[in-house]
C-alpha cells in the first residue's frame, strides 16, 4: 500500500484555504477598483457634458458671428448673388441657411434651405428672436436652431429687415462632429426636455450592446433658450476595467499571500514534522526531546509493541533451538537470516559466509534454488562425513515481509532412523515387514487347540497341522506368481487339487457342501497367489468339523467374490488370524459369526465367458455306491447337473442287474466307500471290456494316492468339478453291458435262494466269468431271455428248472445246467452233481472245464 | 504680332470658360497631420499607388449586381478635363468587367445655388450606391452630409487637399486629390535652381479662393520658403485678357526699371498662364510656367518663355477612384486619403521625352489633351 506523505498533505490542504483568500482578495480588489471608476466615471461625464456644452456655445458663436457679417453685407449689397460670392463665411460659419426678410422687398431665400426642409420659412422664421437662438421643429421632421438678427439701418436709421439663421441639428456633422470630439464620448444624443430627439450621433465602432457608462444631463447654453437634455455614453469594455492601480494592488496582495504561506508552512515543518520524524529516534536517545503531549500514547504503544517483539522474539528462539531440528532461514538472495543452535554446529562457517549457498555443500544448491522459485521440494539426504551424522532436509517456501520469496531449511537427523533402518532390511527378511506374519503366540495357540480336540476333527492333526502351515507359509510369502487369469471353477479346483497334495493316504475327508452355480463358477477373473491361499483358507475352514456338513457359498458380488461357510463351529485361533489379516491383501474383509464365517475380496470379474455350458443334460451316468456315506448327495448333484443317474449299490448289482444292461452309460462313478469292493468291480468291469478305456472315474472319501482314474474326494464334490471330471471322463467309448456280456462268457443264475444265488455269482465273478442272478422267474418267463446275450443259466433247483422248461425250447442256443435232477430234464439241459455242496472254487473250475466242454 | 493677338483673345474667351468653382481651403499641412496622426495610412496609400500605376485585373467579387454610380462633375458637358475624366473612369471600369450604370451630373461653376438644388435632390432620392462629387463648396455640403449620415451610399470626394475634420465620424469612402504641397515645392524649389538670384518673380494670383487659387497660395509660402522674394503680387480674376493686361503692365515696369534681368512671372492658373503668354511672346528674358490643358504646340505660342509646366496626372486620379470602387466591392483596405503627384515638363526636354511624359501622365486620355 502506498503511504501518504502527512507533509505533503498538510501543503496540500493549507494551499487550498490560502488560494481561497487570493481569489476572494484580488476580487474584492478588483471589485474596489471598479466601483471606484464607475464613481469617478459620473464625474467624468459630467465634466465632458460641461465642455460638450461649451463647443456647442462656440458654434453658436460663430454661427452668430456669420449671421452678423452676412447681415451687414445684404445691408451694403442687397443681392443673394453678393452674399453667395463669401464661399468661406458660407463653408465655415455655421449656419446651415439663412433667410433674409426686407422691408419693402421680397424675402432672399437661401436655396440650400430646400435641401433642409420643404416648409415655408416665413412661417419658420415667425418663431424667432432676436440676440438668442431658439429651437423649431418642421413638419418634415428637421430639428433647427434659429437666429434673428436685424440689418443694418439705413441712412434714415431705419431697419432695413431681419436676418434669420438656421442651424440644423439632426442633419448637422460639422455640429456633432464638434460636440462628440468636444466631449470625447462614444454616444451622444440630444434631446428636448419634452423627449424629442433633436441630434444623435456615435462614434462608428460604438456598439449598443456593448457595456457603457451612460450620463443624462441637462443642457443650459448661455445664447440658447430651450433646455436640452443630453444623454452621452461611453463604452467601458471588461478589460478596461484592469487598469493599473488594480493590477499593482492586486500583485501585492498575491505576493503577501504567498510570503504569508510560505511563513505558514515553513513553520509547521520547524515545529511539527520535524518532532515527529524524530518520533522514532526517541527511543534511542532518550531524554533528548522534549516529551510532547501528542506523542506520549503513541510512545507508549511503541514501547508496548517493541516489548511484545522482544517476547517473540525470545519464544522464536527458544523454539528454533529447542525442535532437535536444524533450521536456517534465508531472504530473496539467499543471505542468511536466522539459524538456530543445531544449524551452527552443522555449517560451522556460517559467521563467513555472505550468501547460504557460500556455506553449504553443492547437493544443497540446486534444491534451495528450486524453493526460492517457488516449487515443491521433496526432501533431499546429505550426509555430512566430518559430522558422520546423516540429515534429512526439506525447503519451505514462504513470502517474507517485504513481499520476496525466502526459504526455510530444516533438516533432522536421520542417521539412526537409517541405521536401523539398514538393520531391519537386511536382518529380518523383507517379506515379514511387508506381509502379516503370525506371531508365535498364534502358532501356539493353535498347537494347543489342536491337542485339545483333535478327536473332534474329521480330519487328522497331521493333516491339519500340514495345512495350517502351508496356508501360514503361503501368507506370509509374498506374491510370488503373476495373477492368472480363469474362471472361479477352474481356480477352486485348482486349490483343491494343492490342498489334497498335502493329505496323506488314507485321509478322511468331509463332505462339503458346495453351492456354487455353473454360471457363478464359469465366471473368469483375475486372480492373484493371495487370492489362491483365500480360497484354500476357505476350503480349509470347511474342513475342520466331522459333525456337520460345511455349506460353502460362493457368490460374486458386484465388486468382488462373496464366500459364506455356514455351519463352522469353533475357528481355530490360527485361522482367525489369518481371516483378519489376510483379507486385507486381497482387499476384503472377514466376518467371523457364529457358525457363520463371510468372506469377502475384491476381484476384478470378467464378463460372462463364452465358454460352452457345461450341461450334461441327457447323459447316463451309472452311480455305483459301494457303501459311499454321501451318495445320496452325489447322486442329487449329478442330477442338478442334467445328466441322468442310475444308482447301484454295488458293482455286482451294476454287473447283473437287467437295469444296467438295456442303456449305454456314458460314464460310470465309483464311489469308494469300500475301497476293496470298489477296487474289484473296477477290474472286473475292465476286464469284461473289450476296449481298453472304460469311462469312469472315483469319488473317495479317503485320500488315495493310487491313480487309477479321476479322483473326486468328498470335499471336492461341487457341481462344476463333477462336470469337468465328467466332460474329461466321457469319450466315445460308452458303457454297453449288452454288447460286454455278450462278448464273453455270460452266465445267468436262477432258481435257488438269493444266498445260494450270491454265492454261485460270486464264485463266477471270482473265476472271471461274468454272471447275472435273477431272482424272479416270471420275469424271465414272461420276458423271455431274448434281451440277454446270454451263453449259460444255471438253475439252482429243479423247481425252476421245471418252470423254465418252455424257455429252454424256445432258446436252443444257451446252455442250460441245472445242479438238481429231476426227472423232466431234457437233453439241453445239462445236469451237474455239485452233491449238495456249497460251491468253491474247484468245483465251479471244472463245471466250468465241463461245459467249455460240451460248448467246445 | 497682331494675329497672334487674335487668336490670344479668340481663345481667351474660350478659356474664360474654364474658370473653376470654388472648393474649400484647407492649409497645406492639413494632410500632414492627418496621416502623422494616422501612420496606418500610409502603407495603405502606397498599396492603392501601385493597383493605379499597374494593369488593370478582372475583379474578382462574384455575384454583384448592377453597381449604380452617379458621377458629380463641376462645369460643362463637353469640358475637356470633365471628358478626360470620364473616359479614363469609364475604361478603367470596363477592364474590370464591372457591371457599371454610370450617371453624370454637371454642376455649374458660378451661381451654383440656382441650379444646385434638384441636382441634389434627384441625387439623394435616386439610391446609387456610389457617388463621386468633384469638389465641396458650400452648396453640395448639406447634400453630401446627407448622404454621407443617412444614405447607404459611399462618397468618393475628387478634388480635397485633406479630410473634412467635420466627416470624421462619417467619413466617405475615399478622398482623391493632387498633392499639391509636394508639387509646389517641387516646382518652387526647380524655379529658384534655375532661375539666377537677381531674377525678377512677380506673381499672378487669382483673386478668389479657387482650387487653383490655393495652387497660388501654396506656392508662394513654398517661394518664400525657399528664401526668395516676390517681387510685385498680382490679384486678378481668373480670366486670360486681364491677365494678359496684367502681364503688360508688369514687363512695362519691369523693361522701365531692369530691361536686361531675368524675369519670371509665376502664372496661377492656366488663363492666367495663357494670358501672360500672350504678353511675353516677343521678350525672351521673360519665363513663366505653364499648366496641362494649355496648347503649347501652336508655334504662335513659342515654348521658350515657357520655364515649366506642371503635369497633374488626372488619369491616375479617374483610375484610382475606379479602383476604390473596386476594392470596396471586394472589400479590400482602403486607405481615407489618395493624393496624386504631379509630372514637371522643363524647358530643355526634348519633344520625345515629352511625348513619353504626356503619355505618362495621362495614360488613357492621351489623345484629348493638346501637346
Amino acid at each position: 500500500m502506498a503511504s501518504l506523505s502527512l507533509k505533503k498533505h498538510f501543503l496540500r490542504k493549507t494551499v487550498v484555504p490560502f488560494l481561497v483568500a487570493m481569489f476572494v482578495l484580488v476580487m474584492l480588489i478588483w471589485g474596489m477598483g471598479y466601483s471606484l471608476r464607475q464613481s469617478q466615471a459620473d464625474s467624468i461625464l459630467e465634466y465632458r457634458v460641461n465642455v460638450a456644452g461649451l463647443s456647442f456655445s462656440a458654434y453658436l458663436d460663430r454661427a452668430e458671428f456669420e449671421a452678423k457679417y452676412l447681415a451687414q453685407q445684404v445691408s451694403n449689397d442687397g443681392s443673394l448673388d453678393s452674399l453667395f460670392q463669401l464661399h468661406d463665411v458660407l463653408f465655415f460659419g455655421g449656419l446651415d441657411f439663412f433667410y433674409i426678410t426686407l422691408a419693402d422687398d421680397e424675402p432672399l431665400e437661401d436655396p440650400r434651405a430646400r435641401l433642409y426642409t420643404n416648409d415655408s420659412l416665413s412661417y419658420l422664421a415667425r418663431s424667432a428672436r432676436l440676440n438668442y437662438w431658439r429651437h423649431i421643429s418642421t413638419a418634415d421632421g428637421a430639428e433647427l436652431l434659429v437666429y434673428k438678427k436685424p440689418l443694418q439701418p439705413n441712412e434714415q436709421s431705419r431697419v432695413q429687415g431681419y436676418l434669420y439663421g438656421f442651424v440644423s441639428l439632426n442633419n448637422n456633422l460639422a455640429l456633432s462632429s464638434d460636440l462628440m470630439s468636444g466631449a470625447q464620448v462614444d454616444y451622444m444624443e440630444l434631446s428636448s426636455v419634452s423627449g424629442k430627439m433633436l441630434l444623435s450621433d456615435q462614434l462608428p465602432a460604438f456598439d449598443e450592446t456593448s457595456r457603457a457608462i451612460e450620463y443624462t444631463g441637462i443642457l443650459e447654453l448661455p445664447t440658447l433658450e430651450d433646455k436640452l437634455t443630453i444623454k452621452v455614453k461611453m463604452a467601458r469594455p471588461f478589460s478596461e476595467s484592469l487598469e493599473q492601480n488594480v493590477l499593482i494592488n492586486a500583485a501585492l496582495v498575491l505576493i503577501c499571500l504567498m510570503v504569508l504561506f510560505w511563513i505558514v508552512m515553513h513553520n509547521a515543518y520547524r515545529w511539527m514534522f520535524s518532532p515527529l520524524q524524530h518520533l522514532t529516534n526517541h527511543n534511542h536517545d532518550a531524554k533528548q526531546q522534549a516529551n510532547f503531549e501528542e506523542f506520549l500514547p503513541v510512545q507508549q504503544q511503541m514501547n508496548h509493541f517493541e516489548a511484545l517483539l522482544k517476547a517473540r522474539d525470545q519464544h522464536f528462539h527458544l523454539l528454533l533451538d529447542s525442535l532437535n531440528c536444524a533450521i536456517l532461514f534465508c531472504d530473496e538472495s539467499a543471505r542468511l537470516t536466522a539459524i538456530n543452535q543445531e544449524s551452527k554446529a552443522v555449517f560451522p562457517d556460517y559467521m563467513i559466509a555472505k550468501t547460504i549457498f557460500d556455506m553449504t555443500p553443492i547437493a544443497f544448491h540446486q534444491p534451495i534454488q528450486r524453493a526460492l522459485k517457488g516449487l515443491y521440494d521433496d526432501g533431499f539426504e546429505i550426509e555430512l562425513p566430518e559430522l558422520g551424522k546423516i540429515y534429512q532436509w526439506h525447503t519451505y517456501s514462504f513470502i517474507n515481509e517485504f513481499g520476496f520469496r525466502s526459504v526455510m531449511l530444516v533438516g533432522r537427523d536421520i542417521s539412526e532412523v537409517r541405521h536401523l533402518r539398514w538393520q531391519l532390511t537386511n536382518i529380518l527378511p523383507r517379506h515379514t515387514i511387508d506381509r502379516p506374519y503370525p506371531d508365535s503366540h498364534i502358532v501356539l495357540n493353535e498347537l494347543d487347540i489342536l491337542h485339545r480336540s483333535h478327536d473332534e476333527h474329521c480330519i487328522s492333526p497331521q493333516y491339519w497341522l500340514l495345512l495350517i502351515g502351508h496356508l501360514l507359509k503361503q501368507i506370509s510369502q509374498a506374491a510370488q506368481s503373476a495373477s492368472e487369469f480363469e474362471t472361479l471353477g477352474e481356480f477352486v479346483m485348482a486349490q483343491q487339487e494343492e490342498l489334497a497334495q498335502l493329505a496323506v493316504e488314507g485321509e478322511r475327508y468331509g463332505l462339503v457342501d458346495y453351492d456354487i452355480s455353473m454360471d457363478a463358477a464359469q465366471v473368469k477373473a483375475n486372480w492373484t497367489s493371495d487370492h489362491k491361499v483365500l480360497i484354500q483358507l476357505a476350503l480349509v475352514l470347511c474342513m475342520t468339523d466331522s459333525i456337520l456338513t460345511r455349506r460353502l457359498t460362493m457368490k460374486w458380488e458386484k465388486s468382488g467374490l462373496l464366500i459364506r461357510i455356514v455351519g463352522v463351529g469353533k475357528v481355530s485361533p490360527a485361522m482367525k488370524w489369518m481371516l483378519q489379516e489376510f483379507p486385507k491383501l486381497v482387499r476384503g474383509h472377514a466376518i467371523i459369526e457364529e457358525g457363520c464365517v463371510t468372506i469377502f475380496t475384491s476381484l476384478s470379474v470378467e464378463a460372462k465367458s463364452e465358454t460352452a455350458p457345461l450341461t450334461h443334460t441327457g447323459q447316463r451316468l451309472a452311480l455305483i455306491e459301494n457303501d459311499f456315506d454321501a451318495a445320496g448327495y452325489c447322486s442329487s448333484a449329478l442330477l442338478a447337473l442334467g445328466a441322468k443317474v442310475d444308482r447301484f449299490l454295488s458293482f455286482e448289482e451294476f454287473l447283473s442287474s437287467d437295469r444296467a444292461l438295456g442303456v449305454e452309460y456314458d460314464a460310470v462313478i465309483v464311489a469308494v466307500g469300500d475301497q476293496h469292493s470298489a477296487r474289484k468291480g473296477v477290474e472286473r468291469l475292465r476286464s469284461i471290456n473289450p476296449d481298453t478305456q472304460v469311462p469312469l472315474f472315483y469319488i473317495c472319501e479317503r485320500h488315495t494316492n493310487c491313480r487309477d482314474g479321476q479322483i473326486v474326494y468328498a470335499h471336492q464334490l461341487m457341481r462344476y468339478r463333477l462336470a469337468q471330471v465328467i466332460n474329461e471322463t466321457v469319450s466315445e467309448h460308452k458303457i454297453n453291458l449288452r454288447r460286454w456280456l455278450s462278448t464273453s462268457s455270460n452266465w445267468l443264475i436262477v432258481g435257488g435262494s438269493n444266498i445260494s444265488q450270491i454265492i454261485w455269482l460270486s464264485e463266477l465273478q471270482s473265476q472271471g466269468i461274468v454272471g447275472r442272478r435273477e431272482q424272479d422267474l416270471e420275469v424271465l418267463l414272461e420276458g423271455g431271455l431274448a434281451h440277454a446275450a446270454l451263453s449259460v443259466v444255471l438253475v439252482l433247483d429243479q423247481a425252476s428248472a421245471q418252470r423254465l422248461q418252455p424257455l429252454v425250447v424256445a432258446n436252443p442256443q444257451i446252455h442250460w445246467l441245472v445242479l438238481e435232477d429231476f426227472a423232466e430234464r431234457p437233453a439241453t439241459m445239462t445236469y451237474f452233481n455239485v452233491q449238495g455242496q456249497p460251491p468253491n472254487s474247484e468245483l465251479v473250475q471244472q463245471l466250468i472245464q465241463r461245459f467249455d466242454d460240451k460248448k467246445g | 504680332m497682331i494675329l497672334a493677338r487674335c487668336i490670344f483673345v479668340l481663345c481667351c474667351s474660350v478659356y474664360a470658360s474654364l474658370s473653376l468653382a470654388y472648393n474649400i481651403v484647407q492649409p497645406e499641412f492639413s494632410l500632414q497631420r492627418f496621416l502623422d496622426a494616422n501612420p496606418s495610412q500610409q502603407p495603405l496609400m502606397e498599396q492603392l499607388q501601385a493597383r493605379v500605376v499597374s494593369q488593370p485585373t478582372p475583379t474578382s467579387a462574384q455575384n454583384i449586381a448592377t453597381q449604380k454610380i452617379a458621377v458629380v462633375l463641376r462645369g460643362q458637358r463637353g469640358e475637356l478635363k470633365n471628358r478626360a475624366w470620364l473616359m479614363a473612369f469609364k475604361r478603367r471600369l470596363r477592364e474590370f468587367d464591372l457591371a457599371t450604370q454610370v450617371d453624370i451630373f454637371y454642376l455649374p461653376k458660378h451661381e451654383l445655388h440656382k441650379v444646385a438644388n434638384p441636382i441634389f435632390e434627384t441625387i439623394i432620392e435616386t439610391d446609387y450606391d456610389y457617388i463621386v462629387m468633384d469638389g465641396l463648396d458650400e452648396f453640395s455640403r448639406p447634400s453630401i452630409e446627407r448622404i454621407l449620415n443617412r444614405t447607404q451610399a459611399e462618397v468618393l470626394m475628387l478634388d480635397v487637399v485633406a479630410p473634412v475634420k467635420a466627416w470624421r465620424y462619417h467619413p466617405p469612402l475615399i478622398y482623391i486629390g493632387v498633392d499639391l504641397p509636394k508639387a509646389m515645392h517641387r516646382l518652387a524649389s526647380y524655379i529658384d535652381r534655375v532661375l539666377p538670384i537677381d531674377t525678377i518673380v512677380d506673381v499672378i494670383m487669382v483673386r478668389d479662393a479657387f482650387d487653383n487659387g490655393q495652387r497660388c497660395q501654396v506656392f508662394m509660402n513654398e517661394w518664400m520658403s525657399t528664401g526668395r522674394k516676390v517681387n510685385r503680387h498680382v490679384a486678378i480674376a481668373n480670366e486670360a485678357q486681364l491677365a494678359f493686361h496684367a502681364t503688360q503692365e508688369l514687363l512695362q515696369q519691369t523693361q522701365r526699371a531692369h530691361p536686361e534681368q531675368q524675369h519670371f512671372i509665376f502664372s496661377c492658373t492656366p488663363e492666367v498662364s495663357f494670358g501672360v503668354l500672350g504678353a511675353i511672346m516677343e521678350h525672351d528674358n521673360v519665363l513663366t510656367n505653364a499648366w496641362n490643358g494649355q496648347d503649347l504646340s501652336d508655334p504662335a505660342l513659342r515654348q521658350q518663355n515657357v520655364l515649366v509646366t506642371v503635369l497633374d496626372m488626372y488619369d491616375n486620379m479617374a483610375i484610382a477612384a475606379a479602383e476604390a470602387i473596386k476594392a470596396d466591392l471586394e472589400s479590400r483596405l482602403l486607405p481615407d486619403v489618395y493624393m496624386e503627384t504631379s509630372l514637371l515638363l522643363f524647358q530643355e526636354m526634348d519633344d520625345e521625352t515629352r511625348d513619353i511624359m504626356f503619355q505618362q501622365a495621362f495614360r488613357y486620355s492621351f489623345r484629348l489633351w493638346p501637346h
